[in-house]
Order: structure tokens, then sequence, then C-alpha cells
């Protein structure tokens, strides 16, 4: 038994249609170039019948893997009706491209409303001050004791005078305390 | 907006699974949108079984769509 088909679904060839277009751009391109490189890309499409609704730039960006030699690439995408019997060779002319390193060309439903999406930012964790000076392999528990009291003493002998280190050290020998 | 919770770890939910998206009356998944495609990828960054997920059959399909468009642009990883 055959289905019936929707009078609206039929789809005449070089009847109109919309499509989301997003290139990515080599990176190493200017400013001004790619400016002029997308200029050159609509007329392209105006002058086979289409029309760029929207357009929408997102500037450089990194890329998830390397595409040939490219780390990162400008990410533009396009929201355009088209004459649907061109689409091969839209395809065709982006695929030749030498600066066009990735292209999805895809067709929307009529009330297709473009909605611009914001990456879920990543809070950083503030680094831990590193050592300033790598410690040394001890060998027992007391001598690592004993580099730990040694270590204090340099770092209050630099704020504190030499001589009054000293005079307390003589006082500390001088005491009946000791047990040499 | 409200901000959506995804909640991808439904295998041992307590109760009725649901599928976050049903909920959220998200009819189309779009493959910019990569804040939530990243809920549905796994360690390896291989797309995330339905089991453990709780998407229903008609939204996993066009999940896993827009995720393989993710990937073609860069968006996302093939792998880890």
């Amino acid at each position: 038994m055959a289905k019936k088909q929707d009078a609206t679904r039929v789809v005449l060839p070089g009847q109109d249609k919309k499509y989301e277009l997003m290139l990515i751009l080599q990176p190493d391109l200017l400013e001004s170039a790619t400016e002029k490189k997308l200029r050159d890309f609509e007329q392209y499409l105006e002058e086979n019948g289409g029309t760029v609704d929207m357009k929408d730039n997102w500037g450089k960006r990194k890329l998830a893997y390397k595409i040939g030699k490219f780390d990162t690439g400008t990410y533009v995408v396009y929201n355009i009706t088209l004459p649907n019997d061109f689409n091969q060779e839209l395809d065709e002319h982006m695929r030749i491209d030498k600066d066009i390193i990735r292209f999805l060309h895809v067709s929307v439903k009529d009330d297709y409303n473009y909605t611009k999406f914001e990456e879920e930012k990543v809070v950083e964790e503030p680094k831990k001050e590193a050592p300033s000076a790598p410690r040394k392999p001890t060998t027992t528990h007391r001598a690592s004791s004993r580099e730990k009291t040694t270590t204090e003493i340099k770092d209050k002998g630099k704020k504190a005078d030499a001589e009054s280190l000293d005079e307390k050290l003589d006082k500390l020998l001088e005491g009946d305390d000791l047990n040499i | 907006m409200a901000k959506i919770i995804f909640s991808t770890n439904q295998k041992f939910a307590l109760g009725k699974r649901r599928c976050t998206f049903c909920t959220n009356q998200m009819t189309d998944i779009d493959y910019k949108d990569i804040g939530t495609l990243k809920h549905f990828v796994d360690g390896f960054k291989k797309i995330k079984n339905r089991y453990y997920t709780g998407v229903c059959l008609t939204h996993q399909k066009k999940l896993a769509n827009a995720i393989k468009r993710a990937r073609h642009l860069a968006l996302l990883p093939f792998t880890n």
C-alpha cells in the first residue's frame, strides 16, 4: 500500500531551501584577507541564486585535533537559502578551495532559528606555590630533623644580625645545663 | 533561562528514569551546543550508552548525529 504524499513535502528541482553552512578557514590568513575571502564567497552564493540570511563569525578557535598542519582555525557560520539543485556544485567549490580546511553543509527546517551557545567556562584553581629549593634526600629521621633546624636558623639569620646569633651561642655553651 | 542539569548517571537512579531532553522540552539537539554534548561523552570521548544516560531513543539518535557533526568540525575530539 502506497503512502499518501503531502503536497507541502514534495520538493521540485530548483526550489529554494534553507541550509546552514559552517566553514573553517585556515588561521594564517590576515584579517583583511579573510574578510575579502568571505565577501567573495557571499558574492558567489548570490550569483547562483542564493541569499545570505545570517552570518556569524566566531573568530579564531583552537581545534580539538590537528587538521593537516593547522592547530587553530577561524569559524564562520552562515544561514542561507539556496536552490536545491545547487548543493553539489557548492560542495565542490568549497572542497577545491585551499583556504577552507573543513566545512559542513546541512539542510535545516523552515522555522529554524539560529542560537548562539556559550561554552561552559572552566574555573581554574589557583596553582600551589612550588617549593623554592628542592629537598635533599634524607637517610634517617634524625638527620632530617637536624636539617630542618639548620634551615630555620639560616632563615632567621638573614633577618637578624650575625652578631646576635653568636652571642646566643656563647650563652648556650657557657650554661651548666649542657651535658656533652 | 534556568541552567539545565544533565544527569548522565541514571543506571542506579531510584524511581522512574526520565529523558533529560524530554523533560526540558528540547526537540532538536544542535551540533554547536558543545556544553551539553560534553555530558554525553565518555572519558575516552566515546558516545555514552543509553543504558547509562537514560536518554530516550529518539533523542539518542539526534544526540549521536550532533556529536558526529561536532567531531567532523573539530569542536569535539574523536579520541582522548
